[in-house]
């Protein structure tokens, strides 16, 4: 194919794109929203994976003291946690100062906590702080064997919760993103198979004189190509504004987890979802056109 | 340049349009394809053309296999033919400069020698001075040599024509075969399809004649009879 041709493809696919405008419009919304559905579960999954490993990575185990636990055997828990190997820190943290922080959380006073609670119904605990996140667990089972201590809690549990909602969350994503794009393959193809028809005649004379197939494809591969980064660009941008919009709001009001800031990660993704919209647009155009070939080659 | 051996072409739906035809056509002849419609004659084109391939038998144009010819070879098997149908197939709103040069572009000529050969082809059509109407502004017959100049503007050694004159009076008809006979004695084959009995009789031209997908008969300076033969 020579490069001068390419200016005639560009200009006889912004035609065919402006001479459909109601089918251009519907092809790249179904391309933007297909790509915005992926950029919105990526983005779900970047931030789950990151609380996962934000949890996993912490290295605090919380040791409930059992109810009633007179002073001086819970001040001697002390010396037995601190002796346990791999031990950097042991804090206590009387139920009232857990009652303090809950109502914190809660932005309540203690008191108003208190008066709802009737009781309060935290018990004394020590925060223990281990050197290396690795050594949490046997820590965290040495601490429960201590008499004394009723339970010895640290991430793991929250961690298998959010890997299994994670892997929900990807099942359901995939199969949302499946259907939508073959939609945006079916419309883009719809489209393309509209523009081709309106250029029947055209395309027949192109094959009488000696046109080769890929002369003929080219203006509709680049519509198709054009749909696909338009449909790309709005998904970004939308992508972009929705997720900056989210994390201002919520990145200081989420406290129990941490939002992943628009990084290198995030650019990568949107880099990925043009190139997935010129994917699908060109994929679309190729299969109606193809048909379209075959076709014709029976029907001359 | 065209030869054709136990050439037969059955249809999917069971319908035997050629019958193990054979025929040679020379380089520089000029004949008529002849018979009433539902002979053959298109399944012939379109054989030739390589749009469709013959169920049975061997094609050979210009020293090429068409069964066996490659896609890259298939382009410029079909680049060295032009072809001109009944009803014109211009592209209305181009202008006739633009509908011949249009032929070129699409096989990618430079537009240096687009410029310079438009107006040679439009010359030898007679339409020099039609260069710049749109076709609805043209005569039938006017249209109709647009087509055969767009056919013959990148030189193929052959020119098929499928019924050209079948939409044009006597008087406009004559004119095209004029046209035809011109571009015959500058060296390009022609083949035509036509049922169109007083041209064939007025050319003294080879003669082939289909009926029911066999050739009846194959005449030099034939003239058209009936299928009263059969």
């Amino acid at each position: 194919m020579k490069l001068r041709s390419f200016s005639r493809f560009f200009v006889e696919a912004s035609q065919s794109l402006r001479r459909n405008i109601l089918m251009t419009i519907a092809s790249v919304a179904t391309i933007a929203l297909t790509l915005f559905v992926c950029g919105v579960f990526s983005i779900l999954v970047l931030n789950i994976n990151k609380f996962a490993n934000d949890i996993e990575s912490t290295v605090e185990i919380q040791a409930f003291l059992e109810e009633g636990l007179d002073p001086g055997a819970a001040a001697d828990l002390v010396g037995e946690i601190q002796a346990i190997e791999g031990v950097e820190s042991v804090t206590f943290i009387s139920k009232e100062e857990a009652l303090a922080n809950m109502a914190e959380q809660l932005e309540e006073t203690p008191e108003t906590l208190l008066s709802s609670l009737g009781r309060n119904p935290l018990p004394d605990s020590y925060m223990v702080t281990a050197a290396s996140a690795d050594d949490v667990a046997p820590i965290a089972e040495k601490v429960e064997a201590l008499s004394g201590v009723a339970e010895a809690q640290y991430g793991d549990d929250t961690v298998d919760n959010l890997f299994r909602m994670l892997k929900w969350v990807r099942y359901f994503g995939i199969a949302l993103i499946i259907f939508l794009i073959i939609a945006s393959i079916v419309i883009v193809a719809f489209n393309i198979k509209v523009t081709v028809a309106s250029r029947k005649s055209e395309i027949i004379i192109m094959r009488y004189v000696g046109a080769s197939n890929w002369y003929i494809r080219w203006p509709f591969c680049i519509a198709g190509i054009v749909m696909g980064l338009i449909g790309g660009a709005i998904a970004v941008g939308l992508l972009y504004g929705a997720y900056s919009l989210f994390f201002d709001q919520f990145s200081s009001t989420l406290v129990f987890m941490s939002l992943i800031r628009i990084n290198r990660e995030f650019y990568y993704l949107f880099a990925g979802m043009l190139i997935f919209g010129v994917l699908l647009g060109s994929a679309g155009s190729l299969l109606s056109l193809n048909v379209y070939l075959k076709e014709r080659k029976k029907k001359m | 340049m065209i030869s054709l051996r136990g050439v037969s072409k059955k249809y999917d739906n069971g319908q035997l349009a050629l019958d193990n035809i054979s025929m040679e056509i020379e380089a520089g002849e000029f004949v008529f394809l002849c018979g009433a419609s539902g002979a053959g004659k298109s399944t012939l084109i379109r054989l030739l053309f390589r749009e469709e391939i013959a169920t049975d038998g061997k094609i050979i144009v210009n020293g090429r296999n068409l069964r066996k010819i490659k896609r890259r070879d298939l382009l410029r098997h079909r680049r060295s033919m032009g072809l001109v149908f009944q009803d014109y197939r211009l592209l209305p709103k181009k202008t006739v400069f633009a509908n011949v040069a249009y032929a070129m572009e699409v096989t990618e000529c430079k537009r240096k020698d687009i410029k310079k050969r438009v107006p040679e082809i439009l010359e030898v059509v007679g339409l020099a001075d039609k260069a710049d109407s749109f076709p609805s502004e043209l005569s039938g017959g006017e249209q109709q040599r647009v087509a055969i100049a767009r056919a013959l503007v990148n030189r193929p050694a052959i020119l098929i024509a499928d019924e050209p004159t079948g939409n044009l009076d006597p008087q406009n008809a004559r004119e095209l075969m004029d046209v035809l006979q011109l571009i015959n004695e500058k060296g390009t084959t022609v083949v035509m399809a036509t049922h169109a009995q007083d041209i064939v009789d007025e050319m003294k031209k080879r003669v082939i004649m289909l009926h029911e997908g066999k050739i009846v008969y194959d005449r030099e300076e034939g003239g058209y009879d009936e299928v009263t033969l059969v």
